[in-house]
This record gives structure tokens, C-alpha cells and sequence, in this order.
């Protein structure tokens, strides 16, 4: 014969178990000394765990609720906030998720994306300047230096003599 | 009664969010003996039973907004009073401090040997218990709560709380047969 666990004497003594296990148990408790024993074991050990509760006066509870409702019903500045706080945490935390996602995303490109944008703008100057550069050396190697003299010379604005200076007199003169 | 509670509370619920701040005093009387009762059971002192009511007042206040009707009144005050007490426990530290504080504690409501006795044995009993076999055990043992409304409590199913109030009452068990 198979002796009743601790569970089973737990569920009958607080009579949690179905009608039918209970009366199975309960017979079970009439042929069997042994689980009986451990049934009334059980039985003393948890009827002598009872906990008195002081006498409690209503006038008692009364100042309690008054000192709550005191407290309650004036919340200071920080309360205020924390209380709002709270609110915000509860009702708009799903609400605000999707708005915060764009929002982090957008930051993460802008922190990407101008960077890049900023160089890759430099770069294109920089190889404009690089070809102008290039352009003007060929176009310096071919230009002797003769070329510039005489298309000086043959300028109008090349020293020409005119009546209020004496460059032709002198040139004369010599 | 519990029935009988939440059909009392559920109407001054509504008053409470229409705007009736009267209300909530009534509500308190309500839940009262319940809540002090539950946190005497946590904590065997009656001065810290009555600082967990005051908490569980401000709480119920503070979220009785966001209360969902799915739930019984009751059963949401209960847990809140459970995450309260062990809050309260673990804050003062008194789960490991129990022992040493059972012989300074001279409750004046114990006035005779026989109850200091049983007193100082529950309070050994319970301390050694896990936080959710604890749980288990004064809501079902002090309570007298169903397993099912347990399992709401405590946000577990029925089979997790039998199996921690035979884990309970095993662990009490030993405890006692070694002293």
C-alpha cells in the first residue's frame, strides 16, 4: 500500500483537493495508522502556527487614514513631479517608442551622414584646385619668357612718352 | 466577504476617478484590517504593519488610475501588499535579524508565556522560508486565500503554489522537528 505524500496531507487538511481525492485520502487515513499519524502531526504543527493580532482600535486606523489622506491630498513640489514622472513612464512609454526610434535614427545618420557630406564636398574642391593647378603648370610650360616681352612691349601701357614725361627725350639724347 | 469587499470598493473606485476624493477614505477603512493583518503576518510587529498600511495607502493612491478592472480590487491590494512587505524586509533587513530581535522584542500585546512561545516559534518558522514559499504560505495559512486567487496574486500558476506551499510547510516542518 502506498503511503499519501506530504502534498496530499497538505491538500486535505486545507481541504483543496476534489471531492473524490479527499474522500480517497480520507479513507486512505482510516486503513492506514501510519499516515494517519503523519496527518495529525501535520495537523498540530499547523493549527499551533496561528498568529494572534493585537487588538487594533478604530480610532487607531482613523489616524492612520487621516495621516495618509494629510499626505496624499498636499504632495509636495518633488512629489509633484516624480508623480508625473510616473505618469509618463506608464501611459506614454510604448506610445512615445516609435517616435524615439526615428529620433535615434536620425541622429545616428546626421552623425553619419554630414561627416561624410562635408568630405566628400572637400574632396571634389580639392580636386578641382588639383586640376586648375595641373592646368596652369602646362599651360606655364609652354610660355617662354620672350613672349611676355614682347607682348609688353607692343602694349600700350609700356612706358610710352608722352608730354609730361621725358622717357623718349632722354632715349633720344643717349 | 472578499465578494462583498470588491463590490463595496468597485463603486467607490468610480466615485474615487470621477473625482470624489472623500472616497478614498472609505476605501482605506475597507482594505484596512486586510492590509494590516497581511503585514502583521510579514513582519510580527504591529508599529511596522501599520507603516506598511500607510505605503500601500500611498501606492493604491498613487496607481488606482492605472487599475485594471480585469482583476479582482482585492487581489491587486494583496499584491501590493506582499511586494510591500518584502520590500519593507529587505530594506531593514529584519529577514536575517529576526532571530536575534525575537528576544529583545517585547510585544506589550503578549501578555502571556504561551503565546511568546508560539509567537517566537512562527517567527523561526517563517524566517528560514524562501520570499514566494513565505508568500504562499501566509496567504493561504493566515489568509485563507484559494490557491487560485494566490496564483493572481503572486502571478504564478496553481500548480507553482501547491508546490510551494508543500514546500513551505516541509522546510517549516524540518525547522521545527530540529529544535
Amino acid at each position: 500500500m502506498r503511503h499519501l505524500s506530504l502534498k496530499d496531507l497538505v491538500f486535505l487538511y486545507y481541504g483543496d483537493s476534489d471531492a473524490g481525492v479527499s474522500s480517497k485520502l480520507t479513507q486512505h487515513l482510516r486503513v492506514c495508522k501510519k499516515c494517519l499519524r503523519e496527518y495529525q502531526k501535520l495537523k498540530t504543527l499547523l493549527s499551533n502556527l496561528t498568529i494572534k493580532l493585537p487588538p487594533i482600535k478604530e480610532e487607531e486606523i482613523e489616524e492612520l487614514i487621516e495621516k495618509v489622506k494629510e499626505k496624499v491630498f498636499e504632495p509636495t513640489f518633488l512629489e509633484k513631479v516624480k508623480y508625473r514622472w510616473d505618469y509618463l513612464t506608464i501611459h506614454l512609454r510604448w506610445r512615445l517608442a516609435p517616435q524615439l526610434l526615428i529620433g535615434t535614427v536620425a541622429v545616428i545618420l546626421a552623425l553619419v551622414i554630414f561627416p561624410w557630406w562635408r568630405n566628400f564636398n572637400l574632396d571634389r574642391e580639392l580636386k578641382i584646385l588639383q586640376l586648375e593647378a595641373k592646368l596652369s603648370l602646362e599651360d606655364l610650360s609652354n610660355i617662354s619668357p620672350f613672349d611676355f616681352w614682347e607682348n609688353t612691349i607692343n602694349s600700350d601701357s609700356f612706358l610710352p612718352s608722352t608730354p609730361q614725361n621725358n622717357f623718349g627725350q632722354v632715349h633720344k639724347e643717349t | 466577504m472578499i465578494l462583498f469587499k470588491d463590490k463595496v470598493t468597485s463603486n467607490l473606485i468610480e466615485k474615487f476617478l470621477e473625482g470624489d476624493k472623500s472616497c478614498f477614505a472609505e476605501i482605506l477603512k475597507v482594505i484596512s484590517s486586510d492590509v494590516i493583518n497581511l503585514a502583521y503576518c510579514y513582519t510580527h510587529n504591529l508599529e511596522d504593519a501599520k507603516d506598511i498600511f500607510q505605503e500601500v495607502s500611498f501606492k493604491i493612491f498613487k496607481y488606482l488610475k492605472f487599475f485594471k478592472k480585469k482583476a479582482k480590487f482585492t487581489t491587486w491590494v494583496y499584491r501590493i501588499t506582499v511586494n510591500t512587505c518584502i520590500d519593507f524586509l529587505r530594506k531593514k533587513k529584519k529577514i536575517m535579524a529576526m532571530k536575534e530581535e525575537i528576544i529583545k522584542d517585547e510585544n506589550s500585546f503578549c501578555e502571556k508565556l504561551e503565546d511568546k512561545e508560539r509567537l517566537r516559534m512562527v517567527k523561526e518558522a517563517l524566517s528560514n522560508l524562501p520570499s514566494k514559499a513565505k508568500a504562499v504560505f501566509i496567504l493561504r495559512h493566515y489568509q485563507g486565500l484559494k490557491i487560485a486567487e494566490i496564483g493572481k496574486i503572486l502571478g504564478c500558476s496553481e500548480s507553482s503554489v501547491k508546490t510551494h506551499l508543500t514546500r513551505a510547510i516541509a522546510i517549516i516542518k524540518k525547522n521545527l522537528e530540529e529544535r
